[in-house]
């Protein structure tokens, strides 16, 4: 029996869900982006790797020459082999980072909560999406869309109720897919499959389960759980469970960032306490922005202060709650700087760390939760209102009052850079 | 100095004593046990400085009063293991033998003025309370005093006097247990006192006798209790406790009776799902029922039904399951109460008569 | 007795003591000043006067609490000594209570900790932390936590001769004392009483030697400096060559420090080499009319003069980069050698060095 849904969950149940997670895998990323940026390359087989004559490997194909059977992680003297007028480019990893990044900023105008897997690749949850942009068949499409059209690139999407069906899903419609998996088509979709396209089943396991008369995952599904246990131990679960579609691993956004913060050198050393902390409020609050786009909250706030003399200092402050919120940093920040010699500082900056995912539950304390920091409390609504202006408009559409009075020219010499 | 005493009580006090003593200090001085032989007594004195301890051992002769510092592991070894019934104690020159019969230890002492100041228990303005009611309320709140690094005020216990009662609180932050009890003495005065919760469990160790009325002493610097066989001393901790009546909610909307029994079977059904890092079980009520749920992102959810008698707005808080079972093992009656108002504020747990147990729930936003 | 007066600070200490009397004493003082000129045995003294039972005043070195503190077992004396402990760094566990005491073992006791009970004995509580420069970044900020919360009855002495490694917040939070180099006579009184047996001449060699230090005095003795010193005179008067002096030098008994024979013979050649620097600089300043009996090593520097003051500076830019190619970790025998062959001037032998050492 089943917890009726409604009102805050611990996450639902495993089964009976809409699809709400997104993979999104860009088709032959790093052949695209340079036929993208050179149209001479356009219907030629492309690919990025290295020469075979120093034993390199083909990094990634276009599907022109994937029709002559080159494919990625091919030493690229075999592809030369397959095709003679292969067009091999060197690997341009820095613009791929800038191309990723922009697609990455995509997908966050629509979900905070995104997990990269690789440059290309990334699974998405869109659930909570749908007021603002639909369901997250709806968000797909638009994100489908919104790299088409902004970035001239092919994206493949699957959307499903967890992510082993939605890479799977992305992967059945290749290229320029779009594949929906309901929970009623679960079994339609993966019966037929062969096992090998269950995440975790490699050649060799395969081969064993082929020994044993499963070709499929309709044969897998079918034996008992005690026998793929008994046979394949642990893993045994898991590809067991994969088989039925039970996947109930979450996104997490959080996989790589141990925490987000900004810094400042100023054009002239700044001395004036007053301004200092203006500018300290403006950097929590950018800060606070990115945590919340992230679907971060964290425990750690850093104050970082570099003085005329080089002299840096730097503050750190433990909350016992994980916060986000600008003002909550600021408070944190603040008294971090009340705390250092008194000096004109030539750069400030504050930093979060010690982070979690905004889901993640939370230990309330009794002693120590001022009103502001409850998750509930009336501000962090309008905050996630503002934030969605902020999305939609720009980050300075909406900035507290107090920091309207100083937007003098000055600010455009300074110097600006983000420290992860 | 010289004294004669009986083996057994002399093992018995070395024991208390040694239990009090570190194996190894910076301090190196309180690795050894003080002897003290007045007119008509033995007294052993052991420290880690945290807390003290005097074990009294009054059917000696003494025939020559006098103190001595000796070391305490192998004192108390050798005396545990000696056959005979009685035990001499004298110094010769820097040295001080322990006879019994034909076999003879002689130890080396030191200096007894290197030896830490242990005070004696002052009679005046002491309280007395039954052993037992002493020891009750030590375990019915110590097991939510602060374990971990933080506010040092939360590693012990609040103890307080007002009138007739004695009264303890114990918390570490998110949750706080409370109980209180009567004295035998009709008025005590408003007295009050933090002590760490470690020497508040020695106190318990040395009451061996449950009826016993014993002293307790609020000092200036150290909490102190007087058994007939010993005192024990625990130095307060220098700090402020933090305003625990504000978060005991006076009045509350949602009223919840369960079996304690079933509702620890359950918790700890549920809880078997939820990982370490979301440990958390959630409590969704209605008239009747109550349900509590569980999940972990790596190994799945549980659930659990049982009948409850509820009194509220049906709805649902959730809490950290290993904080609920801690105060349901301690619970004294049949049933439990829980009352609450939201799924954010504390919710308020009633184990027996002068017994609650504050705990703050666990928040799950989307 | 584990705890000494303090020669020649006499005037700091009794206005210490008077603070104290009147109840002025700062919660956290700051004792600094050169390395060994008895900032720590201040710190210790100040301590067992305040502890005493006649204090705050001198120790009378009789009472209980005395003897305490002499034995290291007085429970409201809490002593962070690195030197003593053999640490390089003071780990901010000393400091703030940092794992779990949950099962298992204690936890360390900390600085926190021990300020976190009240008094055993007395009402004062008093942590001595010798060379707090020690501390690491970590540490200091958790030092800051408890200076910033003072608790009435607490006093925290801090000692370093390494003033600029200190946060300047910690330095704002403390009252700071300066001690200052002892005069040649007390640092002779200083050598005199640490050692009744040593010679009298010894001690006022020494004295002159340590440049007000009785503690840098020590430790050339201990490190077998007065040795060391009489081969380098034979090297620069040219008695004995300076390859035979470079193997004599490693036969030399001393106490050196580190946890490798590397790191031992590296700081035996770093103290050679700032030795040979030290008379070099003597000689010039005798070359530019500095009175010889001003001078830590008048006797060696008029030696180095004879070489002249273009053969003495060559000498002295050699040795400067061989105490560089020390820290560069090059193989100090090598540079053991390199250095002493520059000290015996002459261009022929210093490109024969030059050659010679670095192959």
């Amino acid at each position: 029996m089943r917890i009726p849904a409604g009102g805050v969950t611990l996450g639902g149940p495993v089964s009976n869900q809409p699809p709400t997670i997104l993979h999104v895998d860009m088709d032959a990323f790093y052949a695209s982006v340079e036929m993208r940026d050179d149209p001479s390359l356009r219907g030629l087989p492309v690919c990025v790797g290295g020469e075979a004559d120093k034993r390199g490997v083909i990094a990634a194909a276009s599907y022109e020459a994937r029709r002559f059977g080159v494919h990625s992680a091919m030493p690229t003297a075999q592809a030369r082999r397959l095709c003679p007028d292969l067009v091999l480019l060197p690997a341009n990893f820095d613009k791929y980072t800038g191309v990723s990044r922009e697609i990455m900023s995509i997908f966050h105008r629509y979900t905070p909560i995104v997990e990269p897997l690789s440059l290309d690749e990334a699974f998405l949850d869109a659930s909570g999406t749908e007021r603002l942009f639909g369901d997250a068949i709806a968000v797909g499409q638009r994100i489908k869309d919104d790299i088409k059209r902004e970035l001239a690139l092919v994206a493949s999407i699957g959307v499903a109720p967890s992510k082993f069906l939605a890479k799977l899903a992305s992967d059945l419609d290749k290229p320029d897919g779009f594949r929906v998996i309901q929970e009623d088509e679960i079994r339609t979709v993966l019966d037929p499959l062969p096992v090998s396209k269950i995440f975790g089943v490699g050649p060799r396991t395969a081969k064993r389960l082929e020994s044993l008369g499963v070709l499929t995952v309709a044969d897998l599904a079918s034996r008992s759980r005690a026998d793929v246990l008994r046979e394949f131990g642990a893993s045994g679960a898991w590809i067991h469970d994969l088989a039925h579609g039970i996947d109930t691993r979450r996104v997490s956004p959080n996989r790589v960032e141990k925490s987000h913060g900004m810094e400042r050198t100023f054009a002239e050393d700044i001395g004036d306490p007053e301004e200092l902390r203006l500018l300290l409020y403006e950097f929590c609050e950018e800060v606070s922005f990115e945590l919340r786009n992230r679907g971060l909250r964290g425990r750690t706030v850093t104050l970082k202060a570099r003085y005329a003399n080089f002299k840096t200092v730097t503050r750190s402050k433990t909350v016992d709650i994980p916060i986000n919120g600008g003002k909550r940093i600021y408070g944190v920040a603040r008294e971090l700087l009340a705390k250092i010699p008194e000096a004109p500082l030539r750069l400030l900056g504050v930093q979060v760390s010690n982070l979690s995912d905004v889901r993640a539950p939370i230990q309330t304390g009794l002693f120590n939760l001022p009103d502001p920091m409850r998750p509930d409390a009336p501000d962090s609504r309008t905050t996630e209102a503002l934030d969605k202006l902020r999305r939609r408009f720009g980050r300075g559409t909406v900035v507290p009052a107090s920091l309207l009075r100083r937007r003098s020219p000055k600010r455009e010499r300074e110097g600006e850079d983000e420290a992860k | 100095m010289k004294v004669l005493c009986e083996r057994e009580k002399l093992r018995e006090g070395l024991t208390v004593a040694t239990s009090v003593i570190p194996m190894k200090s910076t301090r190196p001085a309180v690795e050894n046990v003080y002897l003290v032989a007045t007119d008509d007594a033995l007294e052993l004195v052991g420290t880690d400085l945290d807390v003290a301890v005097r074990f009294r051992i009054e059917d000696v002769k003494v025939e020559e009063p006098g103190t001595a510092l000796i070391p305490a592991r192998v004192a108390a070894d050798f005396v545990r293991d000696l056959a005979g019934d009685t035990v001499t104690l004298r110094t010769k020159g820097d040295n001080l033998l322990i006879e019994s019969g034909d076999d003879c230890c002689e130890l080396t002492t030191i200096d007894p003025d290197e030896y830490p100041v242990v005070a004696r228990f002052e009679e005046s303005d002491s309280v007395r309370v039954m052993a037992a009611t002493l020891t009750r309320l030590v375990s019915r709140t110590s097991f939510a005093a602060a374990r971990e690094a933080g506010r040092y005020a939360m590693h012990g216990i609040l103890t307080q006097t007002e009138g007739d009662e004695l009264k303890m609180i114990a918390t570490d932050g998110r949750r706080l247990a409370m109980a209180s009890a009567a004295l035998e003495d009709a008025d005590a005065g408003s007295k009050s006192a933090i002590v760490p919760t470690k020497g508040m469990q020695l106190f318990c160790r040395v009451m061996d006798d449950p009826t016993e009325l014993v002293a307790v002493h609020f000092g200036e610097s150290q909490f102190c209790l007087k058994t007939t066989k010993a005192e024990v001393f625990a130095r307060l901790i220098d700090g402020e406790f933090p305003r625990y009546s504000a978060v005991i909610p006076p009045s509350t909307e949602n009223r919840l009776e369960a079996d304690a029994t079933t509702l620890t079977q359950k918790l700890k059904l549920v809880a078997n799902v939820t990982s370490s890092d979301t440990r958390a079980v959630r409590l969704s009520m209605e008239k009747g029922a109550l349900t509590i749920f569980g999940r972990s992102a790596s190994t799945g959810e549980a659930t659990a039904h049982m009948p409850v008698d509820f009194d509220g707005k049906p709805g649902t808080i959730a809490f950290n399951p290993d904080y609920l079972i801690d105060g349901l093992k301690n619970c004294e009656s049949d049933t439990v109460r829980l009352e609450f108002n939201e799924k954010t504020s504390p919710g308020k747990f009633t184990l027996g008569e002068n017994y609650v147990y504050i705990v703050m729930p666990i928040t799950i936003d989307a | 007795m584990r705890f000494d007066r303090p020669l020649a600070h006499d005037v700091l200490i009794e206005r210490l003591f008077a603070a104290a009397a009147d109840g002025r004493l700062p919660h956290a003082i700051l004792f600094e000043g050169p390395e060994g000129i008895g900032k720590f045995v201040a710190a210790r003294w100040l301590a067992a006067g305040l502890l005493c039972e006649r204090g705050p005043a001198a120790p009378c070195g009789e009472c209980g609490p005395c003897k305490r503190v002499a034995t290291e077992n007085h429970p409201d004396l809490l002593l962070i000594d690195p030197i003593a402990e053999g640490e390089e760094r003071i780990r901010v566990g000393r400091i703030a209570m940092r794992s779990d005491g949950g099962a298992g073992e204690e936890p360390e006791r900390s600085l926190e900790a021990f300020l976190d009970l009240r008094a055993v004995e007395g009402v004062h509580r008093i942590v001595l932390i010798r060379e707090c420069d020690r501390m690491n970044d970590a540490a200091q900020n958790a030092l800051l936590k408890t200076l910033e919360e003072p608790r009435p009855g607490t006093l925290l002495v801090l000692e370093t001769h390494r003033t600029s490694r200190l946060l300047p917040t910690i330095l704002s939070r403390c009252i700071r004392v300066r001690f200052d180099a002892l005069s040649r006579a007390d640092c002779e009184r200083v050598l005199k009483a640490d050692d009744p047996s040593r010679p009298a001449e010894r001690a006022v060699a020494l004295a002159r030697w340590a440049d007000g230090s009785p503690g840098a005095a020590l430790a050339f003795e201990r490190r077998g400096g007065v040795v060391l010193r009489d081969l380098l005179g034979q090297c620069v008067r040219g008695e004995r060559a300076p390859l035979a002096v470079a193997a004599a030098f490693w036969d030399v008994e001393g106490e050196f420090t580190g946890k490798t024979p590397t790191a031992r013979a590296r700081g035996r050649a770093r103290f050679l080499v700032d030795l040979a620097l030290a008379v070099w600089r003597d000689g010039m300043r005798l070359s530019s009319g500095v009175p010889q009996s001003e001078l830590a090593h008048g006797d060696l520097a008029a030696d180095v003069a004879r070489s002249g003051v273009l053969g003495a500076a060559r000498a002295f830019d050699r040795l400067t980069e061989c105490r560089a190619d020390i820290e560069r970790n090059l193989a100090p025998e090598a540079v053991v050698e390199r250095a002493l062959l520059a000290l015996t001037d002459r261009g022929r032998i210093l490109r024969a060095s030059k050659s010679g050492a670095r192959g």
